[in-house]
């Protein structure tokens, strides 16, 4: 063993962490080799420097320092812990409190916004029974005060019939209070005249079999009401009731009797005869057309294969209603002589199919 | 400046899970777990020194010791929670210690080499807090001040994994065992590492001292 070798064992030598061999071998090189021995004493006097050094001492307040820090750091802990986590009897009722404020602010924002939202809604058109009953002589004359009719008084109308004149007016709807005054429109005042809108199918009307034609000039006397009622007529009854509940029907009046009550029910201030090819969907569109002008079908009925719709119109629509329904089939229109000046048009609209 | 510290876990030896740690802290350690600040003055007025003089001997620079120092309770206090007794509390806190001293060693290395100074650089620090003795004559302790300064730098000549086993086991005393434990290094490993600091230094105290014998 060189004595470098023997040099880089010295220090486990001096622990006694080789073999008894090895320490044998260098015990015996030591003796005889000054440069090892002086090594081994050299590597002695290193460690005993090193274990002799002196320690040193903490700094004045060095404690102290370190404690304030550390309790700074558990005091700056417990303040956010304490921030977010107040105690139970604070955060419950601050938090109850809050989320009733939220509930009171919500509430009073639906409640301002509800008048709003039921103005918005789009109120449907009503199909009225006529309910009120009417003096015949003033029924001639044109609208007058509406009178009221029960299904009672209707099934005795068969005594009084003859000598009295109903006129079914409907009652007040609310899209009829909602026209305002009447603005009467130009075409109001034109005389009297068949209106073609559009030319559609070459018009044929029904054979003469089905049912009397559509007169070109419409009267309310008498004749005209028999000869609507010559052919099959049967009411359709409205699906709504009126205000009082009632559903009137025509029970046990006679024909001839109820046929002259309904052509003094059935005047109407002007009269529309619409050529179509289908009648369905015809029907729906002239009661689109009324909903949209505000209007309200107070009867309709059906008689030779035509359909025929009554229903009363705010003046000012009147004008924009016919503009609309032209959009339909050909239009003829008639209106009663003089001008109109009620807020409200009654309309007798027939609807008839050509091919 | 805790900043990348991991703390160190002791790891479980054979005879350590078989025998129980005597452990004179361990009751201060239950308090502070508790959330005692108190008891963790006890640990720190107990051990302050000894931690003083490891980061010192680790460091060089007295300053820079205390802070480490100060640091190194701190995470001990912020992680006490997690210390579950497997060994000496000591030797725990000694781990964080030598944690934030090696870092520390390796912030100044790379001061040094922005900065272009030496490694050992006499000049710095200075009059450390030492033990003096009474009863010596001045000229005797400035001598030993001025012997123990250069020593310190023949000490901080050492690469780091050598400088920390050194002045663990010499010292400071611990066992192979506790410093194996501390720096996660089987006893073999650490004997060798000593074994060949100690001739190192003893080299380079023949360089400053001449012969020592």
């Amino acid at each position: 063993m060189t004595c470098k070798e023997i040099e880089n064992r010295l220090p486990a030598y001096l622990e006694n962490h080789l073999s008894q061999d090895e320490k044998k071998i260098i015990d015996g090189h030591i003796a005889s080799c000054s440069q090892c021995s002086r090594a081994v004493e050299a590597l002695r006097k290193a460690q005993k420097i090193v274990r002799d050094l002196s320690d040193v001492e903490p700094p004045p307040f060095f404690e102290q320092r370190i404690m304030s820090r550390v309790r700074e750091e558990v005091q700056q802990k417990q303040g956010i812990l304490r921030k977010l986590f107040y105690p139970l009897y604070i955060k419950i009722p601050v938090q109850a409190l809050a989320t009733l404020l939220v509930a009171v602010i919500a509430l009073s924002i639906y409640r301002t916004l509800e008048p709003e939202l039921k103005h918005v809604a789009v109120p449907a058109i009503p199909v009225n029974e006529p309910a009120k009953d009417r003096n015949a002589a003033e029924s001639l004359k044109g609208p007058s005060a509406p009178a009221s009719v029960t299904p009672g008084m209707r099934a005795s109308a068969g005594g009084v019939a003859e000598k009295k004149r109903q006129r079914f007016v409907g009652p007040e709807a609310e899209n009829i209070a909602k026209a305002g005054r009447p603005d009467s429109s130009p075409a109001l005042r034109q005389p009297e005249q068949a209106l073609v809108i559009k030319p559609s199918a070459p018009s044929m009307i029904a054979g003469a079999n089905e049912g009397p034609p559509f007169p070109e000039t419409l009267n309310r006397t008498k004749d005209r009401a028999e000869k609507q009622e010559a052919g099959q007529v049967f009411e359709i009854s409205p699906p709504e009731y009126n205000g009082k509940g009632k559903r009137a029907h025509v029970a046990s009046v006679p024909a001839q009797t109820r046929a002259t009550d309904n052509a003094a029910r059935r005047q109407a201030d002007l009269e529309l005869a619409i050529q179509v090819r289908q009648l369905q969907a015809a029907i729906r569109e002239v009661e689109e057309h009324l909903h949209h002008a505000n209007g309200r079908i107070i009867e309709k009925w059906r008689s030779n294969g035509r359909e025929f719709l009554r229903a009363e119109i705010a003046t000012q629509n009147l004008a924009a209603f016919l503009d609309r329904i032209e959009t339909i089939g050909r239009v003829n229109m008639k209106k009663r002589s003089g001008e109109i000046a009620d807020m409200t048009v009654k309309v007798n609209i027939e609807i008839v199919i050509v091919p | 400046m805790t900043g990348g510290i991991t703390l160190p876990e002791i790891p479980d030896s054979a005879d350590a899970q078989n025998r129980t740690i005597e452990d004179d802290d361990a009751g201060f350690v239950a308090r502070c777990q508790r959330g005692e600040t108190d008891a963790f003055t006890f640990l720190v007025r107990r051990h302050q020194k000894r931690m003083l003089n490891i980061a010192y001997r680790m460091i060089g620079d007295y300053d820079e010791a205390c802070d480490v120092v100060q640091e190194a309770f701190l995470s001990a206090w912020r992680a006490i929670g997690k210390f579950r007794g497997d060994a000496r509390f000591s030797t725990w806190l000694c781990s964080i210690v030598l944690n934030h001293a090696r870092n520390r060693v390796m912030q100044r290395a790379n001061r040094r080499r922005s900065e272009g100074g030496s490694f050992n650089n006499p000049s710095e620090g200075h009059l450390v807090n030492e033990h003096c003795c009474d009863q010596a004559p001045v000229i005797e302790q400035i001598e030993k001040r001025e012997r123990e300064s250069k020593v310190q730098e023949c000490i901080g000549a050492l690469e780091v994994e050598q400088r920390e086993i050194l002045v663990l086991r010499d010292i400071q005393g611990f066992s192979y065992e506790e410093i194996g434990l501390m720096l996660k290094l089987p006893e073999g490993t650490v004997k060798s590492r000593i074994f060949r600091a100690r001739k190192v230094l003893k080299d380079g105290l023949m360089k400053v001292f001449g012969d020592l014998t």
